[in-house]
């Protein structure tokens, strides 16, 4: 079992590693996984799955004011750009937020195409990313079934 | 420590409350989580409470339930209906001066809440050394409320005593305690962190007091009391003032005072021992070389007490050897009524940061503001149309005049003390003064002291510079006063509060002290040389820009809570003290380089002689300090205030006295020049609140018919917004987090030059 478990380790290790690298997450992920302690050890988990449903609810946000027929209120976008952008910063997930970024040039620029090219991305981005968070959350429980502790990632 | 461990000990730690508001539930929940465990990073926080509502409408109803048990706001900008900033206004206009940090993932947003008179702005994300700023933020504004306050000693109630929205206390309100007065905490001057979350700093005998009786307080408090004590809360003091200024010093016998005060709970032999101290306090502030005690005596006092009570000037200062009455200078003005439509007062007040001297029983505190006559307009007030002529800088000139000799005597020794009034009223009876004229003083009582006159409420312009509001007290050495500007040295700006600069000396609380030229506003500024700066002091150095509370840089000394002190640097926020001294919590202490973080939204239009005259703008300072030229388009005043680019108030209130100076023109107009957006750069700087409290002079640049004397009084909602000077910035803070306990061995050296050629500057 400990070599299972060591083994779990590792690849947990090297999974959240590469997110980093790739961009996904950031160092206020880290910083956030740092508030999870054994007294809310889901800390990390329900703030994620509050994001995710933020997520969706923006993005339903902007796709209906940009699906407007006649003049799109750009100001409402923008608002709930605004807003993704400020919980995806919050929790470090960095490319929703680097869209977020993007995405607002387009609202003030009131430049549709852009702006609903950006909401595709962005659709696009936040699901990669749940997955992939799915994707460490399982394994972090694995190790933990395993009887291992989920290591810390020291991300330099 | 002492203080601190046994308020810790026996207070079962602090407690904090925050309130945070945020249309996103992400950042609700990271936030609340956040701020619950960055109490471990405390040992003196207990505990802290997370509030977290969804939206203002929210808030503002939790808030009305709540309102005692809430220490701290942070609220998100962009929020649907209510917007971070109206909601801001909305607290204060209800709630009164509640400390309420900004956030928001748009950092252009900074400015504008700054100026709109958040405590400080913070940019999302948030980051753990985010939190330290935030905490300490609530520990400080909820420690100085209880000074403040002295609520009911009430074991349980004492955590969530809080922000004390007036000053005067009443009655019912005061604390007694039991007097222990044997206790006495140990070493007063023992130098503190910054970071130390506990604000009082001891820095003077009178601090020890202060502490005792604080520790006394705390101690009482946590066991119920069977004898009963006395707090001298500022309400107390005032009225013991008041009563000694109808009798007179000479006559006042405790029975008398206590007639007077007719307050019920006080015995004649509270007012006895209280009585004493008062006198030793006057003594040693005499002893200093200032006379103090003509001021104290007789026409000083009266003068004083003409207008609008200001406070004793003695209370500014708080020497190594002054009572504890001295403290009460540092923190005074941060706790007046927000509502003072006196500036002086309100500068004192500095309702957002609770700044705290080092030494605080908070009696003391704040008790110059209690101007409660400010508020009926009283002559005292301020800017309201006077004249102000302030001369000059108290430096051992020969040749000044004092420029108001109405009540006083210019002297260059500093006998009689003038107070400059306003229009009517004579100058205050202040200690000496040697008024240079150049400046354009106004309000409350200048006074140029030489060998550090205490003066309250008094203005001493130095060079040319417009001082305003409160008292200026260039002070070579000596105490400086509460609520007393002090001269601004070189051309530079000083407004409201107090400055002081003092060599020497103590400065006080609510002063300000812009030393070179620089701008320096609200609170206090005191450059102290050697001295305790205070609370409520921002003491601009070089040509910085100071503002907001207290900017003190004291080449050694204490700083105290609440000093800014901007080296060369910009200096913001709460304190900011660039000293080798000790330097409290809520300091900070932007050496050389640079552009504190601290950011409570200082902006400080450096006025300098040296520079161009084109001020520079805000550099707030905030996570960039711009070096470069901010653009001022972005400066916006506040929607509320109707007219943004017009001075609120009517600048023809303003007189200055030109008569009395021949030489003030010449003077007042060449020092230096005010860019002509200033006044609107003032404006937005000491953006109104809606209630308008301040009243805004026109810093004149001599355009006007030689009339150079603006006053800046201070929104009664905003703390004043400085914009320092990117020029001076040299090098950058660590743009995420100051450390306050920085103290910069250069500045040292820089604050000695300059003070000295300040003071030498002045004598020509």
């Amino acid at each position: 079992m400990d070599a299972l478990v060591a083994q779990l380790q590792m690849q947990f290790r090297d999974y959240t590693i590469s997110l980093y690298q790739q961009g996904f997450l950031d160092d206020q992920f880290t910083e956030l996984k740092k508030l999870q302690d054994d007294g809310s050890p889901d800390f990390v988990a329900e703030v994620l799955s509050l994001f995710f449903e933020d997520c969706v609810k923006l993005i339903g946000n902007m796709a209906r004011a940009l699906d407007q027929t006649g003049t799109v209120d750009f100001s409402q976008v923008g608002a709930s750009v605004h807003q993704l952008k400020g919980s995806s910063s919050s929790v470090g997930a960095k490319r929703v937020k680097g869209l977020c970024v993007t995405f607002k040039e387009y609202c003030e620029a009131k430049n549709y195409e852009g702006c609903v090219r950006c909401l595709q991305q962005v659709d696009i981005e936040y699901k990669a990313l749940k997955t992939k968070l799915q994707d460490m959350f399982n394994l972090e429980k694995q190790i933990i079934q395993a009887g291992g502790r989920v290591p810390q990632v020291d991300i330099n | 420590m002492a203080f601190a461990q046994s308020f810790y000990n026996q207070n079962s730690g602090l407690r904090i409350s925050v309130m945070v508001v945020d249309d996103d539930p992400v950042f609700l929940q990271i936030m609340s989580r956040m701020l619950e465990k960055s109490k471990y990073r405390d040992p003196s926080i207990m505990e802290i409470t997370v509030i977290a509502v969804k939206d203002s409408r929210e808030a503002l109803s939790t808030l009305q339930i709540q309102r005692n048990n809430i220490d701290l706001i942070v609220t998100d900008y962009y929020m649907p209906g209510m917007n971070g900033l109206q909601l801001k206004k909305e607290i204060t206009r209800e709630f009164g001066n509640l400390p309420v940090i900004v956030i928001s993932s748009d950092s252009n947003k900074e400015q504008e809440s700054l100026t709109c008179g958040a405590m400080c702005f913070i940019p999302k994300p948030i980051k753990a050394t985010d939190l330290t700023k935030i905490y300490q933020l609530a520990i400080t504004y909820k420690r100085n409320g209880k000074s403040i306050l002295w609520t009911e000693h009430n074991h349980q109630d004492t955590d969530h005593v809080t922000i004390p929205q007036q000053i005067q206390l009443l009655p019912e309100q005061a604390n007694v305690l039991k007097t222990k007065k044997k206790r006495k905490f140990s070493p007063r001057s023992v130098p503190r962190s910054l970071n130390s979350s506990n604000g009082s700093c001891v820095s003077t005998d009178g601090s020890r007091k202060n502490r005792k009786r604080s520790g006394d307080d705390v101690e009482s408090l946590s066991k119920p009391a069977k004898k009963s004590k006395i707090s001298w809360s500022d309400y107390l003091h005032d009225l013991f003032l008041q009563a000694i200024r109808h009798i007179g010093l000479d006559k006042a016998v405790p029975k008398k005072i206590l007639e007077f005060m007719n307050v019920d709970y006080l015995t004649r032999e509270n007012v006895a021992s209280h009585l004493q101290k008062y006198r030793q306090f006057l003594r040693k502030v005499a002893e200093r070389g200032v006379c103090c005690s003509s001021m104290l005596s007789g026409r000083g006092i009266d003068s004083i007490f003409a207008y609008a009570h200001i406070t004793e000037p003695y209370y500014n200062n708080y020497t190594a050897t002054t009572s504890w009455y001295d403290t009460s200078l540092n923190n005074r003005s941060f706790y007046s009524k927000p509502g003072h439509g006196f500036g002086q007062s309100r500068l004192l007040s500095n309702p957002r940061e609770p700044i705290r001297s080092n030494q605080m029983p908070y009696n003391y505190m704040n008790r110059s503001s209690t101007y409660q006559p400010l508020r009926n307009g009283s002559s005292l007030t301020l800017p309201i149309s006077g004249n102000l002529n302030f001369p000059t800088q108290p430096s051992e000139n020969g040749g000044r005049r004092s420029f108001f000799e109405s009540t006083g005597v210019a002297n260059y020794t500093g006998q009689t003390s003038q107070v400059l009034g306003f229009g009517q009223h004579g100058p205050l009876a202040i200690n000496d003064n040697n008024f240079e004229n150049n400046t354009v003083s106004s309000c409350g009582s200048l006074t140029p002291n030489q060998p550090g006159s205490v003066s309250h409420g008094s203005l001493t312009p130095n060079k040319s510079d417009l001082s305003s509001h409160g008292s200026f007290n260039p002070n070579h050495q000596g105490n400086s006063s509460h609520g007393s500007l002090s001269t601004s040295n070189q051309p530079g700006m000083s407004s409201y509060g107090s400055s002081t600069s003092n060599q020497p000396g103590i400065s006080s609380h609510g002063s300000l002290t812009p030393n070179q030229p620089g701008l320096t506003s609200h609170g206090s500024l005191t450059s102290n040389h050697l001295g305790m700066s205070f609370y409520g002091d921002s003491t601009p150095n070089l040509p910085t820009m100071n503002s907001y509370e207290s900017l003190t840089s004291n080449p050694q000394g204490l700083n105290s809570y609440g000093c800014v002190t901007p080296n060369p640097g910009l200096n913001n926020v709460g304190s900011l003290t660039p000293n080798p001294g000790l330097n409290n919590v809520g300091s900070s202490t932007p050496n050389q380089p640079g552009a504190s973080h601290l950011l409570y939204g200082i902006e400080l239009f450096l006025n300098n002689e040296n520079t161009a005259s084109m001020p520079q703008p805000h550099a707030n300072a905030t996570t960039e300090p711009n070096l470069g030229i901010p653009e001022l388009e972005n400066l916006s005043l506040y929607d509320d205030l109707g007219n943004i680019n017009e001075l609120p108030c009517d600048i023809s209130n303003f007189q200055l006295d030109n008569n009395k100076q021949p030489q003030e023109e010449a003077v007042s107009t060449t020092q230096f020049e005010l860019p002509a957006s200033f006044p609107t750069e003032l404006n937005e700087i000491f953006s109104p609140g809606e209630e308008g409290d301040w009243t805004f002079v026109n810093i004149n640049q001599g355009h006007s018919d030689g009339e150079t004397s603006n006053i800046f009084a201070a929104p009664e909602t905003n703390s004043p917004i400085i914009n320092i000077n990117p020029n001076q910035i040299q090098e950058r803070d660590d743009p995420d987090f100051i450390d306050w306990s920085l103290l910069d061995p250069q500045d040292l050296a820089n604050e000695f030059d300059f003070m000295d050629s300040l003071f030498n500057n002045d004598m020509n």
